[in-house]
C-alpha cells in the first residue's frame, strides 16, 4: 500500500549528501494510512490547516521524513523523536551525528540528510509569473540584482529561483525561519561560498560566511539547493517511488 | 379556549409553538418535511369492514382526527375540532396482481398521496387506505402531518385501532380508558407556576460557556445535503446496555444520551456540550394523557458536564436527575426555556438532536394479526440528528446535514458511539477515563475527526469571515493570488494557510506596493492575519476603516466587471454561492444584505434608504461602473432605485432581473393558502394572480431557514424583524418609471400567459426596450445546481464590462 525505498539502492553515509526527491502525487492511498505514523503534536500541527491540500503535504512529508530516517537510523518510523530549535527546525533527538532537512514546493518534496554538518535544503517551482525584478529588490543584494537584470527575459524566472532557493538554503542551515536576524540583501550566493555584499558590513553576527552552496534541478521546471558547511566529493540523488 | 356549540364545530385551540413552527414550514417550504404516511403491513385475516369500523370509533375517541387548522386572514392560527368527521376510507383489493405488480402499485399510491399537499381546512388525517394483497395479507397507508401528530401518536392511534378491531371481532364491549379533551391539557398547563421550571432551567444553564455547534453562522439557512449512516446493534450488544442502564439505575435513553454525551465532548474535545432532545410533552397531570394522540411534543436542551475523573455510574446518575427533572416540565416549549436561561436574541444553544424512539410499541399480535414494517418518521432539519430506535436490535441511524465546507467526518461519530457501546459493554470500568476510548484519545481523535483540534481551537477556523472593508477586502485579495487559495477569510492564520518565507515575501512586496508602506515580511509574526494586518494599515494611516454593514464579497478575484447581487425579502444572501461557482471565473461576485441580518440593530429604512448605503459601499470595490445588479423577487424595488440613483450620479447601470415580477403586490396575511392545487383553475380566473402566487411560493423557499422546521429557534426573532422591515420597505415604494438598461432573464412556465403577464407588469413602469434572454429549468431551481449553471452562463451573457 505504501512505498518503500529499496534498500539496495541506498548509499550508505559515510562523508556524503543524500537527496531524496519525491512526487506527493505519487504517494497514494488513504491519507489516514499516513498520519497514523506520526506523532500527536504532529498530527496537530497538520489539522491547523485551513486547507486540506496544505494538511496533506504537512502529513506526506512528515511521513518521508520518517521513512527515510528511519532507514538510516535503522529504527521504527513511529519511534523517531525530533527536537526543534526555537525556529522550529528539526533534527534527530538520539543521533547528533546525522543532519537532516526538508522543502517543499507544489507536489515536489526533497529531503536531504548528511553526516557532515548542520544542513539546509530548499525547493521551488519556478514561477514565471511574477515581477522578477520588483521581488528580487527586496531580497538580493546589489550584485545579485545586477546578474538579474542582465540576463536575458527567458532565463530570468531560472535565475531568480536558482539565487533565491540557495538564500533560502542558507537561512535553513542556520536554522532560521522567517526572523533571519540578518538583511537578506547583504548575503551574497552567487558564489560556491557564501559571502557578504558589503566589507563594511558588521560582521559581528551569531554566524561566518564559512557555508558552501550547491544547486540542482531536481525536476523540471523546479529549482532547488542545499547549503552545508562543505560539499562532499560526492551526493547522491534518490527518487522515492 | 372557547368552546362553541355551533355547527358542529365542538372546539377552537390556538396552536402552540410548535405547531406554529410547523405551519410556517408548511406555508413557507415547497418541499414540506412535516408530511408524513404511516404505513404498515398486517398480517392475519382481517375483515375491512371491521377495520373501517374500528378507525371510525377511534375517530370519534380522538380529537384530533377531527382537527382542522385556519390561519387565512386570521390575526393568529388555530384548530378547530370538529364534533364528527366522515372518515375518508378507501378499501382495495389488489390479490389478483402479482408480487412484482403489488409493489409497483403501493409505491404509485405513495406517491400520489405525497403529491397532493395536505389540506388542513378539510378533515386532514381522515383518509385511510386498506389494502389487500394477499388473503391474509394487508398494506394500510395513512397521510399524516406533524403540525397535528407527534412521533408517540401514530403508534397510540394504531393500538387503538387494532384493540378496537378485535373487541369488535370478538364482540366483546369496546373497553378502552377514558381520554379527556384537549381542553383540560390547555387549562391545566394555564395553571401552571412557571417559576420552578424557570429556577431549574436557569440554574442547568448557569456559566454556560458559548455552546459547540457543527453548523457555522453564516451557513445556517443553507439547504445542505442529508447523508444517513446506520448500524445495527448486535441483540448480545443490546441487551448488555439494557443491562447496565439497569446497573445503573438509569433508563436506557439516559446511557445512550450519556454516551452520545461523551462522544460529542471528544468529538468537540470539551468538557461541556449542550444538544437537544425530543421530549413527549405529556407529563400533564391528567388523567390517560400517555394515551392521547395529538402534537403535544417539545424540544429540550440536555446539557453534558464531563469530569473524565469521575465516576461513570455518577456521571450517568447526575445526567438521570437533570433528564428527570426536565421531563417534569416536557410541556414547556423551547422558546420559553430560552427565554428563562436568557440566551441573548439569535445566538443557538445547541444545533445538534438526540432522539430516542421510545414511542409506545404497537402490540405487535392481537388476535392472529400482526403489525410488521410500521415506518412513520420523523424529520429533522438539525444539522446533526442521532436516533436511537430500541428493540432486541438496537439501531443507531445518524442523519448529517452539512454543507461540504462544514462537514469533517462526523459520520465518525457513529463509530464514536459504537466503540462506546462496546466499551461499556464489555469493561468493567469505574471512572470515565477508564474507558480505552480515553486512554487511547489520539486513536478517537485521528479516526473521529480529522480537524477535530482545528474545531476547538481559538474558533479561527470555525467561521470563515469575509472581508468587512475595503482594506481587508484588498489584503484577501493579494493573499489569494499570493498564496494561489482561497477563498481566505479575514481571521485565518497564515502559517495555517500554509505560507512560507517566499509567499510571505511576496505577499509584503504587493502590500507595500497598494498600500506604499514598508513593511517587512517578518511582520507577520506579530501580525498573523489578514484583519491584524489590515489593522496596522489603518492605524499607521491615522484613519479608520469603516466596516460594511450591507457588502458581502462572494468571489472577489478577477479582472471583469463584478456583479452585484441583491437580497429578497428574507434578507439572506447565502444562495447566490452556487451562482457565484458558476459565473466566469473571471467574474468578482459581491452579495448585499440587509443590515442586522446576524445581529445588532435592525434598521428601519425606507427603499431609497438603503439603496443609497448600498451605494456607497459598492462604490469602495469597484469606483466606477457599468455596475451589473441582480435582482430576483423581491430585490426588484432595490434594483430600480439603485439604477436610479446611479443614473443621477452619471454611472452606466445594468439591472437583470431572474425571472421575476416587477412587483409582488399581495404580501397579506392567508397568501400562501393558495397552493399548487388550485392553480390552474386560478390561473383561468386571473392570471396575474395565479401568476404572483407561482412566484411566492417558491420565494419563501429560500428565504426560510430550513432548520426552522421542528424547532421556533430564537434566530427566528430577529430574522423575523429583518424580514418585516423588508417587507414594510418594499410595499412603501413608490415603484417610480425608468429608463436605465434593463435585462431579463426569463424561464419556460409551460404556459405563455406567464412570460407575457411578467414582462407586462414591468412595462407598466419601464421606459425603454427589455432585452429578453430566455433560459432553461424552473424558476425555483434557477439558482440550484445543476441548473444554475445555466442560469450562470445567461447572466454573464447580460453583464457589461
Amino acid at each position: 500500500m505504501i512505498n518503500d525505498p529499496k534498500d539496495s539502492s541506498i548509499s550508505p553515509i559515510q562523508n556524503s549528501v543524500q537527496i531524496w526527491i519525491a512526487d506527493l502525487e505519487n504517494l497514494m492511498g488513504d491519507i489516514i494510512n499516513y498520519r497514523e505514523l506520526l506523532t500527536e503534536d504532529e498530527i496537530y500541527r497538520a489539522d491547523r490547516y485551513k486547507f486540506y491540500r496544505d494538511s496533506a503535504c504537512f502529513i506526506k512529508g512528515r511521513y518521508l521524513m520518517r521513512m527515510l530516517s528511519a532507514h538510516y537510523l535503522d529504527s521504527k518510523p513511529s519511534s523517531i523523536q525530533f527536537d526543534y530549535n526555537s525556529f522550529g527546525k528539526p533534527s534527530f533527538q538520539n543521533d547528533l551525528r546525522l543532519f537532516f532537512n526538508l522543502s517543499h514546493s507544489r507536489n515536489m518534496v526533497v529531503f536531504v540528510l548528511t553526516d557532515i554538518s548542520e544542513i539546509g535544503i530548499d525547493i521551488e517551482y519556478v514561477d514565471k509569473n511574477l515581477d522578477h525584478l520588483d521581488i528580487g529588490k527586496s531580497v538580493f543584494s546589489d550584485s545579485e540584482m545586477d546578474l538579474l537584470t542582465a540576463v536575458p527575459g527567458s532565463k530570468r524566472a531560472e535565475k531568480f529561483f536558482e539565487l533565491w532557493t540557495r538564500k533560502e538554503a542558507f537561512i535553513k542551515a542556520l536554522g532560521y525561519g522567517f526572523s533571519m536576524p540578518v538583511d537578506l540583501k547583504e548575503i551574497n550566493v552567487l558564489s560556491q561560498q557564501l559571502a557578504f555584499e558589503s566589507r563594511t558590513y558588521d560582521h559581528n553576527l551569531p554566524f561566518d560566511p564559512s557555508w558552501m552552496l550547491y544547486s540542482f534541478e531536481p525536476e523540471p521546471n523546479y529549482k532547488a539547493a542545499i547549503c552545508l558547511r562543505e560539499l562532499p566529493g560526492k551526493i547522491s540523488f534518490n527518487n522515492w517511488g | 379556549m372557547t368552546v362553541i356549540k355551533n355547527k358542529g364545530i365542538s372546539a377552537i385551540y390556538p396552536l402552540t409553538d410548535m405547531q406554529q413552527a410547523m405551519l410556517y414550514h408548511h406555508m413557507t417550504n415547497e418541499e414540506d418535511e412535516g408530511f408524513l404516511v404511516t404505513e404498515c403491513r398486517l398480517k392475519g385475516e382481517l375483515s375491512h369492514h371491521l377495520f373501517e369500523k374500528a378507525w371510525c370509533i377511534v375517530a370519534k375517541r380522538h380529537e384530533v382526527l377531527r382537527n382542522t387548522v385556519h390561519w387565512e386572514n386570521l390575526e393568529k392560527p388555530f384548530t378547530v375540532v370538529m364534533a364528527e368527521v366522515k372518515l375518508d376510507f378507501i378499501f382495495l383489493d389488489w390479490q389478483n396482481q402479482s408480487r412484482d405488480e403489488q409493489e409497483k402499485l403501493l409505491r404509485e399510491s405513495k406517491n400520489e398521496i405525497r403529491s397532493k399537499p395536505i389540506n388542513f381546512q378539510k378533515n386532514p388525517l381522515s383518509k385511510v387506505m386498506l389494502i389487500k394483497v394477499d388473503e391474509a395479507e394487508h398494506y394500510m397507508l395513512w397521510p399524516s402531518h406533524h403540525l397535528l401528530l407527534d412521533g408517540w401518536s401514530g403508534q397510540i392511534i394504531l393500538t387503538d385501532v387494532l384493540n378496537i378491531y378485535n373487541s369488535l371481532k370478538q364482540g366483546s364491549a369496546i373497553s378502552l380508558p377514558p381520554l379527556l379533551s384537549f381542553k383540560s391539557y390547555f387549562s391545566w398547563i394555564q395553571n401552571q407556576d412557571p417559576s420552578e421550571a424557570m429556577h431549574f432551567w436557569k440554574e442547568t444553564f448557569a456559566h454556560q460557556q458559548e455552546p459547540r455547534l457543527f453548523s457555522t453562522a453564516k451557513t445556517r439557512s443553507i439547504v445542505k445535503p442529508t447523508r444517513v449512516f446506520r448500524k445495527t446493534l448486535s441483540s448480545q450488544s443490546s441487551k448488555e446496555l439494557n443491562k447496565k442502564a439497569k446497573e445503573f439505575r438509569i433508563t436506557t435513553s439516559t446511557l445512550m444520551q450519556g454516551l452520545w454525551g461523551i462522544a460529542l465532548c471528544l468529538y468537540f474535545d470539551s468538557k461541556d456540550v449542550v444538544f437537544g432532545t425530543t421530549v413527549s410533552g405529556r407529563s400533564v397531570d391528567i388523567k390517560n394523557m400517555h394515551l392521547m394522540a395529538g402534537m403535544f411534543m417539545n424540544m429540550q436542551p440536555i446539557k453534558i458536564s464531563m469530569d473524565p475523573g469521575s465516576h461513570l455510574k455518577d456521571y450517568f446518575t447526575s445526567l438521570q436527575q437533570q433528564r428527570l427533572k426536565a421531563n417534569l416540565y416536557d410541556y414547556l416549549s423551547l422558546e420559553e426555556i430560552n427565554n428563562f436561561i436568557d440566551r441573548p436574541n439569535g445566538r443557538l444553544l445547541f444545533d445538534s438532536l438526540f432522539i430516542f424512539e421510545n414511542y409506545p410499541e404497537v402490540e405487535k399480535e392481537q388476535n392472529g394479526i400482526k403489525v410488521i414494517d410500521l415506518k412513520s418518521g420523523l424529520t429533522t432539519t438539525y444539522p446533526i440528528t442521532f436516533a436511537v430506535v430500541p428493540g432486541n436490535q438496537m439501531e443507531l441511524i445518524l442523519t448529517t446535514k452539512l454543507d461540504y465546507n462544514e462537514s469533517s467526518n462526523e459520520s465518525k461519530l457513529l463509530e464514536g458511539i459504537v466503540q462506546l457501546v462496546e466499551e461499556i459493554t464489555t469493561h468493567e470500568i469505574d471512572y470515565l477515563n477508564d474507558l480505552p476510548i480515553f486512554s487511547n484519545r489520539k486513536l478517537f481523535t485521528n479516526r473521529l475527526n480529522v480537524s477535530l483540534s482545528k474545531k476547538s481551537e481559538r474558533g479561527s477556523n470555525l467561521d470563515h469571515i469575509p472581508p468587512r472593508n475595503k482594506v481587508e477586502l484588498e489584503l484577501v485579495e493579494i493573499l489569494e493570488k499570493t498564496a494561489g487559495k482561497g477563498p481566505i477569510g479575514v481571521r485565518d492564520n497564515f502559517f495555517e494557510l500554509g505560507i512560507n518565507s517566499f509567499s510571505a515575501i511576496r505577499l509584503f512586496n504587493a502590500i507595500n506596493k497598494k498600500f506604499n508602506t514598508k513593511h517587512l515580511p517578518t511582520t507577520i509574526l506579530e501580525y498573523p492575519t489578514v484583519e491584524a494586518i489590515s489593522e496596522l494599515l489603518s492605524n499607521g494611516e491615522g484613519q479608520k476603516t469603516t466596516q460594511w454593514k450591507n457588502l458581502v464579497p462572494i468571489s472577489i478575484k478577477g479582472s471583469k466587471k463584478p456583479l452585484f447581487c441583491l437580497h429578497g425579502a428574507g434578507g439572506h444572501v447565502f444562495y447566490y454561492n452556487d451562482l457565484a461557482r458558476n459565473l466566469a471565473p473571471e467574474r468578482p461576485v459581491y452579495a448585499l444584505q440587509p443590515s442586522g441580518l446576524f445581529s445588532g440593530k435592525v434598521e428601519n429604512r425606507s427603499v431609497e434608504q438603503m439603496a443609497e448605503s448600498y451605494l456607497s459601499e459598492i462604490k469602495d470595490v469597484s469606483p466606477h461602473g457599468p455596475y451589473n445588479l441582480l435582482a430576483y423577487c423581491f430585490s426588484t424595488a432595490l434594483g430600480i432605485e439603485m439604477s436610479l440613483k446611479l443614473k443621477e450620479m452619471s454611472e452606466e447601470v445594468n439591472l437583470i432581473i431572474l425571472d421575476s415580477l416587477v412587483e409582488q403586490h399581495s404580501l397579506k396575511k392567508g397568501r400562501f393558502a393558495m397552493r399548487f392545487g388550485g392553480f390552474i383553475k386560478r390561473l383561468l380566473k386571473n392570471p396575474l394572480s395565479a401568476i404572483k402566487i407561482y412566484f411566492l411560493n417558491r420565494i419563501e423557499m429560500f428565504v426560510t431557514p430550513a432548520w426552522q422546521l421542528m424547532v421556533a429557534s430564537p434566530e427566528k426573532k430577529q430574522l423575523v424583524r429583518v424580514k418585516q422591515q423588508l417587507i414594510y420597505a418594499y410595499k412603501n415604494y413608490h415603484w417610480p418609471s425608468f429608463d436605465t438598461p434593463l435585462k431579463i432573464i426569463l424561464t419556460d412556465k409551460g404556459n405563455k400567459l406567464f412570460n407575457e403577464e411578467l414582462i407586462n407588469s414591468w412595462k407598466s413602469i419601464y421606459q425603454g426596450e427589455i432585452e429578453i434572454l430566455n433560459t432553461e429549468g424552473e424558476h425555483r431551481y434557477l439558482l440550484e445546481e445543476p441548473i444554475v449553471k445555466i442560469t450562470a452562463e445567461k447572466i454573464d451573457q447580460s453583464c457589461r464590462e
